[in-house]
């Protein structure tokens, strides 16, 4: 295990990880990785744009684990997420299981966002907050919206085979230095 | 009527809503873990304020000037919803009542310029854009 470790920490070193965490996705935690993730962001030598629209688009994505991947029969919220720094900006990556059923909507959802121009982006977002109306969960129906508006780059998603019924569900954002 | 006074926390906004000076403050982060119990009753007091004011405004037939200062820092997608439907029920205000929208961000947010300049679009009402 000790070799493990260690092999983990030249990997998060060599990939410029600044902050990571697998585990169950409840509001405590999300709150907890955001004030980690805030710190790390703060750093003096950071872009203060890009590390500010970083944090912006992590709410997004730790809210939307949180809220909608609840899974398998303990109802857990179970994801991985990954906050890195190439040199030209900042990387959030977010992964978790999800039924197998929604896969095809979620990846047209995203398919639709990548395609549409920016006052596109924002007439859809415009139309969602007028005519939606606050879910069960919690949410507005506006976090994918939100993040490609923010992020301003195509956002980047795999889904793996996992189970009969499941597909582990990954979401990268590239957040270029300004 | 009463004011309306909620102090911040780390994921909610302070909150500091006066009918007899006519201010309105919302300021600080905004993602409460249960959105619609922390926005009800400040829709319900823009409601009642509403009220007050239709009164007021046959009363004493003065001017009235309502200043409203949005200083978030940060705001979730949920909160987004809520937020218009305030300034929502500000824009529905008897006409003879000056209503100033100030709309806080720093400099390095562009996303927050953004979104209030997407309210402001999609509102139809003037607000004032202060860089803190």
């Amino acid at each position: 295990m000790t070799g493990n470790i260690f092999d983990l920490y030249k990997t998060m070193k060599s990939d410029k990880i600044i902050c990571a965490y697998h585990g169950n996705f409840n509001y405590d935690v999300v709150n907890g990785l955001l004030k980690t993730a805030k710190i790390n962001l703060a750093n003096p030598e950071n872009n203060r744009t890009s590390a500010k629209k970083t944090y912006n688009i992590l709410v997004e994505c730790l809210e939307n684990i949180h809220k909608h991947s609840e899974h398998g029969e303990e109802k857990t919220n179970e994801a991985i997420f990954l906050l890195t720094q190439p040199v030209d900006g900042f990387s959030i990556t977010v992964g978790n299981l999800m039924p197998a059923s929604e896969v095809a909507a979620l990846g047209k959802n995203i398919d639709e966002l990548n395609n549409m121009t920016r006052e596109e982006l924002k007439a859809h977002y415009s139309t969602i907050i007028k005519n939606g109306k606050i879910s069960e969960r919690g949410g507005a129906g506006l976090g994918m919206t939100d993040i490609a508006l923010k992020a301003r780059s195509k956002l980047n998603y795999t889904f793996n085979d996992y189970s009969d019924d499941e597909q582990f569900f990954s979401l990268s954002v590239h957040i270029k230095n300004k | 009527m009463e004011a309306l006074k909620i102090e911040g926390t780390e994921n909610t906004p302070h909150i500091d809503l006066n009918h007899n000076d006519h201010s309105l403050l919302f300021e600080g982060d905004s993602r409460p873990e249960n959105v619609q119990q922390f926005f009800n009753p400040i829709i319900a007091w823009l409601e009642e304020y509403s009220k007050h004011l239709y009164f007021l405004k046959d009363l004493n037939n003065a001017s009235i000037a309502i200043e409203c200062n949005f200083k978030f820092e940060y705001f979730n997608s949920s909160s987004a919803k809520y937020i218009m439907d305030i300034i929502t029920k500000l824009s529905k205000l008897d006409p003879s009542i000056t209503l100033n929208i100030n709309w806080h961000y720093e400099e390095m947010d562009e996303d927050m310029q953004e979104a209030g300049e997407e309210f402001e679009d999609m509102m139809g009402i003037k607000f004032n854009f202060i860089v803190d």
